[in-house]
């Protein structure tokens, strides 16, 4: 548990402005209505391209067991952690979609671990690498290295709940400057409390003329808002239980290349776990940054006033 | 019927001429109320300052609050003096050369004896020396060599003052044309333009009369004082004061006794920062010749008392967004008040800059959107204006702190507080005893000098509820 001074200038995947406990990763068995749709995350990481130092990826609860986590019917559940670099990584166009198609996985495989119950690492720290930058597949349009990082669950029927740290250290969270890390589709834990907004910031690039926001097993239990520098407060379809729903959003030219805010706003007293993903016109999904591209949006109220005369 | 013709005719002449005098009373009456205020008394400097000599001329150096003059008897030629002006009072006066320090003239004493103007910073000097007007001013190291003013081809004797504008560039003096028996002392002005000095032009026949006209001097206003020995006057010398217009000087007004009297009046000097005033006199009760006599100055504006204003309304406004999700805009208007809605107004009781905050609430969830956005509001109220800054209710036997708050922060030079329970203060703030309930009206008097030097005082009232809590 070291380093825990440095962890909140330190890159959290979810991020702090996210406001995302944790990231829900179910195995095969579980219950689909339990909120993961496909028992897969799929995360990348981005590292600057003149980076030469190596980094780390530190998972906090990386088991299935103990602490945080969802059993079934005992612990009975495994999960992989797997880094791939090189190319297809992230090149890969199957890479970039919300379901584990064939080619999800593309690209060299640099290191694996798999975690079932352990007590070590619950509610602890299991740090992955140390990882080369140069090992990432280079992006040029984004300048940065790119690493894909897939948390699978295996075997049993448990859910894992776990966030992890880009950090240049191995025993300690540290930023790693100019790093970022998205997905293209979340399955995340809902926290209980009705106050927190969760926020989840897909880029909206200069092409797309309209999202579509699909959420899965909202369980009815709040609601979704859509935020952008000229959208205040739209609302956004939520689902019900085990159930996947959409909604279209048109987008203006002010909002390309913005970000876009999905607050997730639960209203439910119990935990509930959700997936969600945004895709443009093309279907093609669109990638929730944990740092949002240029900025968090926020809504141009235009306020104005006038000043009257003295009464 | 010749006679009674005749009679009838004397009447008419005796009126006109009451009418006239009474008009001239009525208007140095005005003038002096004006500029000096009613109920002035003219005091004699006493033996510190004068003697049995002849004191004359007398200058005030405000930034260093010293006065200088001139001390001469009839067996010399005079000896610049000078007199600190201390807890308001003037001390012992010592011949200029032993002070040079405290006039921070040092390395300048040669021709001080010449010396005809000090300008009220103790920066620039006018000296007359040879029948001559020479002009100098403070550099860096001391004053500089003196510049000589030129004279056209008809030779001057110049009398004993002249006075620079506030640039520096202008200058008037009074003079006369040297070797005609019958000619007369008027007032001339130089200009310093294009770097040099112009050559020197008389006054019209506003000022300047076939008598003398002497002792120019201007006010922080620019107005122009000057003594002359025309007719119509109280007698001998007396002080004239003409206000500066758009196209010059106009009629020059006398002031009453005790300003002028039957003797000779010169060398006025108004020194309105510390709203007294200077002349020079040979009236009788004196110590001898001429003496220096000052004049506390009670002139000033005063307005009436009234009630202090509400407030400034702001009407705030944020934009919404028809498409989305009904939201209540709260707002924060930095002073403690909260307002609703996408317009929303609210008055400030205080000039400030306020921080004005806006949160959206969802309406379905209830949920806030905190500190969606700021904004600073500078709250301005009328340039100068006094606020009263305490609650508008408070209970009996409490104590209360009165703050002052003015506008665009304007200088004040004194503060006095009233209260219709008898309490009175002079400080900024004042903690007061509320003991009997009631509205309670507070007054403040503020006072400070405007741009024409005059006193100005304002005041603001504001009343307190003072609530009797086991009558409540």
């Amino acid at each position: 548990m070291g380093g825990l001074h440095n962890t909140a200038s330190a890159q959290r995947v979810p991020s702090i402005a996210e406001n995302i406990g944790y990231c829900a990763t179910f195995s095969e068995s579980a219950p689909k209505s339990w909120g993961d749709d496909d028992n897969v995350q799929v995360y990348f990481v981005s590292i600057a391209k003149n980076s030469t130092r190596p980094f780390y990826i530190r998972v906090f609860d990386a088991d299935v067991g103990g602490m945080h986590d969802m059993a079934k019917s005992g612990f009975n559940s495994t999960t992989s952690f797997t880094i791939y670099g090189g190319k297809g990584a992230y090149s890969n166009k199957a890479a970039k979609g919300v379901d584990p198609i064939p080619g999800y996985d593309a690209g060299i495989k640099i290191i694996e671990r798999k975690v079932g119950e352990d007590p070590k690492l619950d509610n602890n720290w299991m740090t992955i690498g140390p990882l080369n930058p140069k090992e990432g597949e280079l992006d040029n349009a984004m300048g940065a290295y790119i690493f894909k990082f897939i948390i699978k669950g295996e075997a049993g029927d448990d859910g894992n709940l776990y966030h992890f740290y880009l950090t240049s250290q191995a025993d300690e969270n540290i930023e790693i400057p100019g790093s970022n890390a998205f997905c293209y589709e979340m399955s995340l834990r809902v926290p209980s409390n009705s106050k927190k907004i969760m926020h989840l910031y897909p880029y909206i690039d200069n092409d797309v003329i309209n999202v579509k926001v699909h959420n899965f097993d909202f369980d009815n239990g709040g609601n979704i808002r859509l935020t952008s520098v000229v959208k205040n407060s739209h609302a956004v379809k939520a689902s019900a239980d085990g159930n996947w729903v959409t909604s279209i959003h048109d987008v203006s030219d002010k909002e390309r290349n913005t970000s876009f805010d999905l607050n997730v706003l639960d209203a439910a007293s119990f935990s509930n776990d959700m997936t969600i993903f945004v895709t443009n016109q093309y279907d093609e999904a669109l990638p929730f940054f944990t740092k949002p591209i240029n900025g968090v949006p926020k809504f141009d109220y235009r306020t104005g006033y006038e000043v009257k005369d003295e009464e | 019927m010749i006679s009674a013709r005749l009679a009838f005719l004397l009447g008419l002449l005796l009126l006109a001429k009451t009418s006239s005098s009474q008009s001239e009373t009525a208007d140095c009456e005005a003038l002096t109320n004006r500029i000096l205020g009613e109920a002035v008394e003219v005091r004699n400097l006493g033996p510190r300052v004068n003697s049995e000599k002849q004191e004359s001329n007398p200058q005030f150096v405000e930034s260093e609050s010293y006065l200088t003059f001139k001390s001469s008897s009839a067996d010399d030629l005079g000896k610049q003096t000078v007199s600190e002006f201390l807890k308001g009072q003037f001390t012992r006066s010592v011949t200029i050369e032993k002070r040079l320090d405290l006039l921070n003239l040092n390395g300048s004493e040669n021709g001080l004896e010449n010396l005809i103007y000090i300008d009220p910073l103790g920066t620039r000097i006018v000296l007359l020396q040879e029948n001559t007007l020479w002009v100098t001013e403070r550099g860096e190291d001391g004053f500089e060599s003196a510049v000589k003013l030129p004279q056209d081809s008809i030779l001057f004797d110049y009398a004993d003052r002249a006075v620079l504008d506030p640039t520096g560039r202008v200058i008037f003096f009074s003079a006369k044309k040297a070797g005609d028996a019958g000619a007369t002392y008027d007032i001339y002005r130089q200009r310093y333009t294009d770097g040099q000095w112009t050559l020197p032009e008389v006054l019209g026949p506003a000022i300047n009369t076939e008598f003398n006209e002497v002792d120019p001097k201007l006010t922080v206003k620019g107005d122009l004082t000057f003594s002359s020995d025309k007719p119509g006057g109280l007698g001998g010398f007396d002080i004239y004061y003409s206000e500066k217009g758009d196209t010059g000087f106009g009629l020059p007004l006398g002031f009453c006794a005790p300003v002028n009297s039957s003797a000779n009046d010169r060398h006025f000097t108004l020194i309105q920062k510390q709203r007294f005033a200077l002349l020079s006199s040979d009236r009788e009760a004196g110590l001898g010749g001429f003496d220096i006599y000052s004049i506390d100055v009670y002139a000033e504006i005063r307005s009436e008392c009234v009630e202090q204003t509400k407030g400034v309304t702001v009407t705030i406004r944020a934009q919404v967004d028809p498409n989305g999700e009904p939201l209540i805009y709260h707002w924060d208007f930095g002073d403690g008040g909260k307002g609703e809605g996408s317009e929303a107004s609210h008055t400030y009781r205080l000039p400030g800059n306020y921080r004005v905050v806006m949160s959206a609430e969802d309406v379905a969830t209830g949920l806030f959107y905190p500190e969606e956005t700021v904004n600073y509001i500078p709250i301005n109220f009328k340039s100068g204006s006094t606020v009263i800054n305490c609650p508008p209710e408070t209970t009996l036997g409490s104590i209360v702190e009165l703050t002052s708050i003015v506008a665009d922060d304007a200088p004040v030079e004194e503060y006095q507080w009233s209260l219709n329970n008898n309490q009175t203060s002079n400080t900024k703030s004042f903690k007061a005893d509320f003991l009997s309930p009631g509205d309670q009206v507070v007054k403040l008097y503020t006072s400070s000098t405007n741009s024409d030097g005059i006193k100005v005082v304002s005041c603001v009232q504001k009343t307190i509820n003072v609530v009797d809590p086991l009558k409540k």
